[in-house]
């Protein structure tokens, strides 16, 4: 009984070993890109004693997460809204940033992945947390990103804000007196979201690059 | 016998760090650490607050708790502050509820305007000359801002969201 025992622990650990290591050596698409956007954190992130040759490099190394033709788009109140079109203005602008010194900690947390049916392009819903050596307050924006797979890797294809406040009205004419409402935005990277009412989620995928928009179609019981 | 006896009793240490039954020691720590895991995790979630929007009621660097069960029975009401998720729980805003579903929402003057009528609001400590139209929220939308309003409207993280964003309650 004894020996059993002890034969059906060491089992067990064998099979936790092995699936954990078939998730490393074998990431899933979600767990890649996970780790990739924690890699591009890392290299965003730099110190204030910085060398000119070290910010080139590293603004490079930045800029080979994105895809060429990488459109960004952020609005953060009170800091920046810019549009960025191309690799090559991104890393142009990144340099610039690297040069001004001070030094930036970047961390991209709460990373929700939603993956296309083809696996080759994702929507990744995260948020970024920026600590500006010297500046008291941290920049905190939610921002969405659409990944495509090329040659293995992962590139960002594009980036926006996501406005976890929104300032955008109800329509007056969207209380319709059969009681169904429906409303369209962006999707939460598969969360599925508790309503009062009965809703029904559907992710709707726009041509070859997913936006994941979604379609929630709310039945009111009032 | 004197002797036998002492050796039957543990060290002093021993007794003083796992106790006198190790077994049952392991066990109380094993569902300590669970319950305390539970329920900081899932009943009170502890915050650090940044930033000065909800000053003076909540000052920088203050440890809080945010309550995750406070809206299990009834829907959250205007004047509570709440935390908002972003796309996670690791960093939220903190935010009062000033706006319910339904309703409109407008600032005039710098005072809130909830379905026409000025809303009082005596947590206010700073003044401030906001101006934004009316906003009708949704069925199930809430209006949050801060009480900080001493500076221009537009670098006030303020606005709509929807009820599965409010992680919880700030409980103190």
């Amino acid at each position: 009984m004894n020996r059993w025992f002890w034969r059906t622990v060491i089992a067990a650990a064998l099979v936790v070993v092995a699936v954990w290591l078939y998730s490393v050596f074998f990431p899933s698409p979600e767990r890649a890109i996970r780790a990739r956007l924690a890699q591009l954190a890392k290299s965003a992130s730099f110190g204030g004693n910085e060398s000119p040759i070290a910010a080139m490099a590293n603004s490079q190394r930045v800029a080979e997460f994105f895809m060429e033709d990488v459109e960004i788009r952020l609005d953060l109140p009170g800091r920046v809204a810019a549009t960025l079109s191309g690799r090559e203005e991104l890393r142009e602008k990144t340099m610039a940033l690297r040069s001004i010194g001070g030094g930036v900690h970047v961390e991209l947390l709460d990373i929700n992945v939603a993956l296309a049916p083809d696996k080759k392009s994702a929507e990744a819903n995260l948020t970024f947390k920026g600590r500006i050596a010297g500046e008291k307050d941290l920049i905190v924006q939610e921002l969405k990103m659409v990944l495509n797979k090329i040659e293995g890797d992962w590139r960002i294809k594009r980036v926006e804000t996501v406005k976890t406040l929104s300032l955008r009205a109800w329509p007056e004419n969207s209380l319709s007196s059969s009681g169904i409402l429906w409303r369209r935005g962006p999707g939460r990277g598969g969360r599925s979201h508790t309503f009062h009412t009965r809703a029904l989620t559907l992710y709707q995928f726009e041509g070859t690059l997913p936006t994941f928009h979604r379609t929630e179609i709310l039945i009111t019981h009032d | 016998m004197a002797t036998t006896a002492e050796t039957d009793q543990p060290h002093w240490l021993q007794t003083a760090l796992i106790g006198r039954r190790p077994k049952r020691t392991a066990v109380r720590i094993v569902v300590l650490i669970v319950v305390c895991f539970v329920w900081f995790r899932f009943v009170l979630l502890p915050i650090r607050v940044l930033g000065m929007s909800m000053m003076p009621a909540y000052k920088e660097n203050r440890v809080n708790f945010v309550n995750r069960v406070a809206y299990l029975f009834h829907n959250p009401r205007r004047g509570d502050v709440v935390a908002i998720r972003t796309s996670g729980i690791s960093v939220m805003y903190m935010k009062r509820i000033i706006g319910l579903p339904g309703e409109t929402v407008a600032f005039h003057d710098g005072q809130a305007v909830i379905n026409g009528k000025i809303l009082d609001e005596p947590y206010l400590k700073y003044n401030c000359d906001w101006e934004l139209p009316p906003k009708r929220l949704g069925p199930d939308e809430y209006y949050f801002v801060g009480d900080n309003r001493s500076m221009p409207e537009g670098d006030h993280e303020k606005g709509i969201a929807t009820r599965w964003r409010i992680v919880g309650k700030v409980l103190l």
